[in-house]
């Protein structure tokens, strides 16, 4: 999965940002957000929850789930 | 014959003599000479005794003297003398026995002691029956000796001697003892080889000692300065009023010098996030002990950046300035130097380079940056939880 992340954080780097967090170490942030598996994606709009999902999966599948989210049209 | 004719002719002279003079005063001197025999009695035998030696020139100290008036012979004047006195009883002689003289005493009188000082007094001869009104006397032969301890303030002593007949009354100031106030480091903490040891007295103390090391003493302040051998420390320090002893432990020499043992940066790091610093307002280092030195945020060319910095603890701290925010994709260099308390220095240099605002590259978030990072984002976030990075 790491390779489609970074492919997809550089592909669409002037739509989002992609922010990565450890939950073996950062416990806080993780229990806050009642994480209970990874890896979990929240995709964060104006310091706000617009949604999230979970899973590993194929790059088009999690660049239009993120899109989706996002309410953005595929243009690429 | 001719000599017991001759002694009957003196004796019947002397006998007449008597009759004439015996109302005669006499003086104790005259009778004692003329008691030739010293019996207590002026008689027959003392008359004989001048008789046998009559003619003779006795030495002064001959016993018995038969020469009565002390010219040097034995004559009709030493018979006359006896005579003249004959049946007297001579009165025995006074013996005068003189009292024992006080001369001097060590300390004088009108000093200062301390409470449990000795003094010591001097007689011309050893004193009897000697009562002191305060402390302990011990004679010796002319010297008597008077220990405490003594009561602290004025101080009235009173000698006497001979039965009661003689005193002597000395005056003194007893001061007041000196005493512990405490001790700096405390009992039982740990030292280093090169530390001072402080104690502190209500008054200044006198004949400080100490085992280890050598005291100065400045007015109540009394202190030992190292070095110290490493390992327990027994350090007993005495002084006129008492002593004590303390307990510590000398640690070997620090040699290490500090570490960094963490920060907010480390060397070497690339892509660190500016906005999370800045949105942090500070940078710190954490070293592996407490330290002193400076600390600064440099660009790679070395200019200082205008961040305040300060190493406190075992922490440095680089605090950020208002308009002085991190930039992306710049280079920076906290530099500087911290010292131990031992003096071993450890020479600063952490490089960063902070990311491109568009980067791409998944930046990693920690709790104490998520708020500033995720939600102080203008940018839509996509933050992925993984483990295990």
């Amino acid at each position: 999965m790491r390779p489609v992340v970074a492919e997809v954080a550089l592909e669409y780097r002037e739509t989002f940002s992609f922010v990565k967090l450890d939950v073996n170490t950062q416990r806080e942030k993780t229990l806050e957000y009642r994480i209970r598996g990874t890896p979990t994606y929240i995709v964060f709009k104006d310091g706000e929850i617009a949604g999230g999902f979970v899973g590993a999966m194929p790059k088009a599948e999690l660049v239009q789930r993120i899109l989706g989210i996002l309410e953005i049209e595929e243009t690429e | 014959m001719k000599r017991l004719i001759c002694l009957l002719l003196i004796l019947s002279l002397a006998m007449l003599v008597l009759t004439v003079s015996y109302a005669q005063d006499t003086d104790p001197d005259t009778l004692w000479a003329a008691d030739v025999n010293t019996d207590g009695v002026i008689n027959i035998l003392d008359l004989t005794l001048v008789a046998s030696h009559f003619g003779e020139t006795p030495t002064a100290d001959q016993s018995p003297n038969p020469d009565v008036n002390g010219d040097g012979s034995v004559n009709i004047l030493d018979l006359t003398l006896v005579a003249s006195h004959f049946g007297k009883t001579v009165p025995p002689p006074v013996v005068f026995v003189r009292t024992p003289l006080f001369l001097r005493a060590d300390p004088a009188a009108n000093s200062q002691l301390d409470v449990n000082d000795a003094i010591t007094v001097t007689f011309d001869k050893t004193p009897e029956d000697v009562t002191v009104s305060t402390g302990v006397a011990i004679v010796d032969d002319k010297i008597v000796t008077i220990t405490g301890p003594f009561t602290a303030g004025p101080l009235a002593l009173t000698i006497t001697w001979s039965d009661g007949t003689q005193t002597q009354t000395l005056t003194y100031t007893v001061k007041q003892p000196v005493a512990f106030v405490g001790v700096d480091p405390t009992i039982d903490s740990e030292l280093t080889v090169n530390d001072t040891i402080t104690f502190t007295f209500d008054s200044p103390p006198d004949h400080v000692t100490v085992n280890v090391g050598d005291a100065t003493i400045d007015g109540k302040i009394v202190t030992i300065q190292g070095p110290f051998t490493p390992g327990p420390l027994n350090l007993k320090i005495t002084w006129n009023d008492g002593s004590l002893t303390f307990t510590y432990t000398v640690a070997e020499p620090d040699t290490d010098a500090p570490d960094i043992t963490s920060g907010t940066v480390s060397n070497g790091a690339k892509d660190v996030d500016p906005k999370a610093i800045n949105s942090n307002l500070r940078i710190e280092i954490e070293f592996s002990e407490a330290v002193s030195g400076n600390i600064a945020l440099q660009t790679a060319a070395g200019v200082d950046i205008g961040w305040l910095g300060r190493v406190e603890g075992n922490k440095g701290i680089l605090e950020l300035v208002k308009g002085k925010e991190l930039g992306n994709e710049i280079t920076y260099v906290i530099a500087g130097k911290v010292e131990d308390a031992a003096g071993n220095s450890t020479d600063i240099s952490i490089t960063f380079t902070t990311a491109s605002k568009t980067s791409g590259i998944p930046i990693e978030v920690t709790d104490a940056t998520f708020d500033s990072v995720v939600l102080g984002s203008e940018v839509p976030i996509v933050l992925e939880y993984i483990k295990d990075g």
